[in-house]
């Protein structure tokens, strides 16, 4: 009983904590590894479609796989169901931001921030048509089989932006950064859910009081190391010059 | 009609994206051990014998480079960096003037022990990055693998003979009169195995 209970975990773990771990090799001279087969695409493309009608239901789903041709039933292709629909979602938004990169880098300048700050309203941006069945999406995410996968795709929209931003952190700050800017984000993203004034201003203002919350912090950090560094320092050298008095 | 190839190799299997994120995780951690564990000998030596601190200082600026290259290999192909890299830092300059105050036979043995470890490592890596280029030039429409991985493999093999160089002067300066020579060497080739066990995965 007990080996039963154990196998599923225990593949779980491998499997999909792994996956999020090993971050993929990004290779300019191979083409990309894309996760969807081109029927797989089409057919998840159409069924977004009627999201915003129907939401994250079956009903999208089984639409999708008609428009394009296939049985209704085809649907059972999708092993994850209703979560394989809001991957693809997530999926899609993500990796049509590279595209923007000529123009953010053009409108925004060099300032790190700002093209930050433009990257998560554009991503949100994309959730703006199915906005008022963001919550259904976010509750099959919270589903526990499903939170590992969901995770790594707030992790790897994180890692977009800031690969798109062209940031060059080569120690443990690089895990700081993403994960602070994976909390900015997912935050705003619930935020924006429950946000009705126009063109979604109260939602682009909450995120930008979180961004300015992680830059208190990532400030107020660096200066206490500085500090730390300085303070170490100087008490080594008072040490020496005690010793050296004998 | 000519039929028009694709401009790119077709995606890299699994397995061959898992060996490459792993292989630029763990040299990056590598060099950056290696860059502090020289400033923490350089750091020592400066003082205590300056007839020794250029040798040291060549040795330290090929490191510089090493470091600075994987980092930007890093930062390219958007691998995640050794989760541990805050460790690596305090050991290797820990290791690096611990060596050094034990004196200069001590600090070449260190540099024996673990530079005889990485050349073996990048070795190691030579040989499956090898069978990963022949994959590919058959692939290929002019016989060529990936310049890419091309790059990769030439800069692994130049940074393996730096090494094997640094070797070859710590054995010129007589680091095998350090004593204890083999508990020193021994100990320190088997932590820098259980950090690259580690740095390869974590």
């Amino acid at each position: 009983m007990s080996v039963l209970l154990r196998r599923p975990l225990v593949h779980l773990l491998k499997t999909q904590f792994s996956s999020a771990l090993s971050r993929s090799y990004h290779s300019y001279d191979h083409l990309p590894y894309n996760p969807y087969t081109p029927s797989q695409e089409k057919i998840l493309s159409s069924a977004l479609k009627y999201v915003p009608e129907f939401g994250f239901v079956k009903q999208s789903l089984v639409q999708g796989c008609r428009d394009v041709g296939y049985l209704d039933t085809t649907h059972a292709v999708f092993q994850a169901g209703l979560f394989d629909l809001v991957k693809f979602h997530l999926y899609r938004e993500r990796t049509k931001l590279a595209a923007l990169k000529p123009q953010i880098d053009e409108e925004e300048g060099k300032s790190i921030g700002k093209r930050v700050r433009r990257y998560c309203i554009e991503r949100l941006k994309g959730n703006e048509l199915i906005i008022s069945k963001w919550t259904e999406a976010l509750a099959i995410m919270a589903l526990p089989s499903n939170v590992p996968l969901a995770l790594e795709e707030l992790a790897k929209l994180s890692d977009e932006i800031w690969f798109l931003v062209d940031d060059k952190t080569a120690d443990f700050d690089w895990y700081t950064k993403r994960a602070s800017l994976a909390a900015v984000y997912s935050s705003t993203e619930l935020y924006m859910t429950q946000d009705n004034s126009p063109s979604f201003e109260k939602t682009w203002e909450f995120l930008d009081c979180r961004l300015a919350d992680v830059h208190n912090v990532g400030s107020k950090v660096s200066s206490l190391a500085s500090w730390a560094t300085f303070t170490g320092f100087a008490s080594i050298n008072l040490l020496k010059s005690q010793l050296s008095r004998g | 009609m000519a039929v028009k190839l694709p401009e790119k190799f077709p995606p890299l299997s699994p397995d061959a994206r898992q060996f490459l994120s792993r292989l630029i995780r763990v040299d990056q951690a590598g060099e950056l051990g290696a860059d502090l564990i020289y400033a923490g000998q350089h750091r020592v030596f400066k003082r205590s014998r300056p007839s020794l601190a250029p040798l040291i200082r060549h040795m330290w600026d090929q490191e510089i480079h090493h470091h600075k290259t994987f980092d930007d290999l890093q930062n390219k192909h958007r691998i995640r960096p050794s989760l541990f890299s805050p460790v690596w830092k305090i050991a290797a300059y820990g290791l690096g003037m611990g060596t050094a105050i034990m004196g200069k036979e001590a600090a070449m043995a260190c540099t024996l022990a673990v530079e005889t470890v990485i050349g073996g490592h990048y070795n190691n890596q030579l040989r499956e990055l090898v069978r990963i280029l022949e994959e590919e030039s058959r692939i290929s429409r002019d016989g060529q693998a990936s310049a890419e991985l091309r790059a990769l493999a030439k800069t692994v093999s130049e940074f393996r003979d730096d090494e094997l160089e640094h070797l070859d002067t710590a054995v010129e300066n007589d680091a095998d009169k350090a004593t204890p020579y083999v508990i020193l060497t021994e100990t320190i080739k088997t932590g820098c195995r259980a950090a690259v066990w580690i740095a390869e995965r974590f």
